[in-house]
């Protein structure tokens, strides 16, 4: 496999890198952890905008930096968009969005420059000065203009981090939508988890310069022994084929396993087109046995493990017919009150609005 | 009316000021990109001697560029010897002389515009896939074009008003050395007051005109930002 190999011992006074990594050629890759814990660093390493010591990194049999070899960055067939968009001034946005396409050895055709400036909504901001151009608007064109390049490996160093929630929204989708049709592999840094969830197929968690779990976005998200699982906003990830959507309601069925479809607020899905959800670990309740509620989605699951987490609450994970895992957030009061024990059977309801669905 | 001869010293002057400033953008922008990437000891003592001119009286600039360029001194002979070229008392020999004297006012508004890119432009031209030459001309000195005209006319506007280093190196030679600030001194000692006004006056009027000009082009690069 054309893996791309990325391994430092680097040590600049009090920071620390000590990884070996391995990103798998298509699909997205967020790097996930807290500030300082070298997310940063590691897309700088991947981009060749620094030479750091004692770092390696190859593509496939291609050694873009090793103890003889540094590929420097303008050599390296990479695009990047930072945490601000850093259009260049002197220049107006068409201008901006041509200036790696003029330098770049397989850049995107005129149609395709006219369907990428279609799709981010930038044809009525060509001729203007990116001052005054909204954040939101700055960081598209800064995103268009990695893109237009067509690199061979895309890096994001937490494009959203600097917008205003309206910003963040207006973006996001327009990601989602890319993940579907890049061909290359995309390394995302963020600290936002349901950016990550929404965003990544991979998943590499890093803290203090190491990276202590690498994987499936789905497994790695459940895993009781990894900090996500513990958080207050922890969530699940599916991808799922629709199965019908209604449109009086407004909802998608989706095939959750051979036994439950879940219904959930989208607009009309092809039938048989994947659709990527999100469950939040806060949305699910836990009941005995089925019974009326408002919530229309309804899941048979049996405990496998239970933790506290905090003094209130207590994390419930749970397996489904279909060898899926979720995750339940219950207070610790109504986990007495329902008895909740390894290996006991629950019906697990989770709320349409904890769904939170992507196209796919 | 003043006569043609009299107007002389101000086209010297002129000249000598376009040349020199820009010899000094030619050396100096490259010189002043590169104080302002690096660090240390090195740069601390280069930007020294750079400000040096802007606190030593002009005649010492000037003796010891006359020092250095006499025939007699090592410089100055081998300098005679290979190329003939004997630079006390001639023209090339100012242009020299004016730009050491205007270094700083080129060399540090440009450093500083260098400076005030900061890392990032530059970065973001590389992830863009221009290489490091191509990233100085297309976007490190366009986004420093306001601080490179700034120092454009500081230096054009210093070294009109230049005396002491012409007086010791250049002397007072029609058409080669007499700037008009030495000819303004000549027409007083001898007493010609109308002459000393006429030039006086013009002088006046360039520079003023010249640090105008100056104001309208940051007003409009700061409004441009």
């Amino acid at each position: 496999m054309n893996q791309i190999k990325l391994s430092s011992q680097l040590q600049r006074g009090d920071f620390k890198l000590d990884f070996e990594l391995a990103i798998p050629e298509t699909g997205i890759t967020v790097l996930f952890g807290p500030s300082g814990s070298g997310k940063t660093t590691l897309l700088r390493m991947l981009a060749g905008l620094e030479k750091y010591d004692h770092t390696q990194m190859s593509w496939g049999d291609e050694a873009w930096q090793s103890d003889a070899v540094f590929i420097p960055c303008h050599e390296r067939d990479i695009g990047m968009v930072f945490q601000t968009p850093r259009l260049f001034a002197h220049l107006n946005v068409e201008q901006n969005l041509r200036y790696g396409m003029t330098r770049a050895t397989q850049p995107a055709s005129e149609y395709e420059f006219n369907e990428l400036i279609r799709l981010l909504g930038l044809g009525s901001m060509l001729e203007r000065d990116p001052s005054s151009l909204s954040g939101g608007q700055q960081q598209r064109v800064a995103i268009a203009r990695a893109l237009l390049m067509q690199p061979s490996l895309l890096l994001m160093d937490e494009p959203l981090s600097a917008l205003d929630a309206k910003n963040k929204a207006e973006i996001l989708p327009y990601l989602e939508r890319l993940h579907q049709e890049l061909r290359i592999p995309l390394v995302y840094v963020t600290h936002d988890l349901t950016e990550t969830a929404r965003l990544g197929d991979n998943l590499v968690l890093l803290d203090d310069g190491k990276v202590i779990a690498a994987g499936p976005m789905s497994s790695l998200l459940t895993d009781p022994e990894l900090p996500l699982a513990n958080r207050p906003d922890a969530c699940m990830q599916f991808d799922l084929p629709v199965v019908s959507s209604d449109r009086e309601y407004g909802l998608c069925e989706l095939r959750f396993n051979d036994r439950v479809n879940l219904e959930f607020a989208c607009t009309s899905s092809e039938p048989g087109s994947l659709r990527r959800v999100l469950i939040q670990a806060e949305g699910i309740t836990l009941s005995g046995k089925s019974h009326k509620t408002s919530a229309l989605n309804q899941v048979p699951v049996f405990v496998r493990e239970s933790w506290s987490v905090g003094s209130s609450h207590e994390h419930v994970l749970l397996e489904t017919i279909g060898d899926q895992l979720l995750i339940a957030r219950i207070t610790r009061k109504s986990a007495r009150k329902l008895g909740v024990e390894v290996g006991s059977t629950l019906i697990a309801s989770i709320k349409t609005s904890a769904l939170r669905g992507s196209i796919r | 009316m003043v006569e043609l001869s009299l107007l002389e010293p101000i086209w010297l002057t002129l000249k000598l000021a376009l040349v020199s400033t820009l010899v000094l953008l030619v050396l100096g922008i490259p010189f002043a990109w590169w104080l302002a990437q690096r660090r240390g000891w090195l740069i601390d003592t280069l930007n020294t001697l750079v400000a040096l001119p802007l606190v030593l009286p002009p005649t010492v600039i000037g003796f010891y560029l006359l020092l250095v360029m006499s025939p007699e001194s090592s410089l100055g002979s081998w300098l005679d010897n290979t190329f003939g070229l004997v630079l006390p008392f001639s023209f090339t020999g100012l242009v020299i002389g004016s730009v050491i004297y205007s270094l700083p006012f080129v060399i540090q508004p440009v450093r500083n515009a260098f400076a005030a890119i900061g890392p990032e432009p530059l970065e973001t031209a590389a992830t863009l896939r221009a290489k490091p030459l191509d990233a100085f001309f297309t976007v490190a000195l366009p986004l420093a074009r306001p601080g490179i005209l700034t120092a454009a006319v500081l230096g054009f506007a210093h070294t009109l008003g230049e005396f002491g280093v012409v007086l010791l190196i250049g002397g007072n030679i029609p058409g080669e050395t007499r700037v008009v600030s030495i000819a303004i001194y000549d027409q007083v000692e001898t007493l010609e007051w109308a002459n000393a006004h006429w030039l006086s006056g013009i002088m006046l009027l360039i520079s003023f005109l010249l640090l105008l000009v100056m104001q309208r082009l940051q007003r409009r690069s700061q409004g441009m930002l």
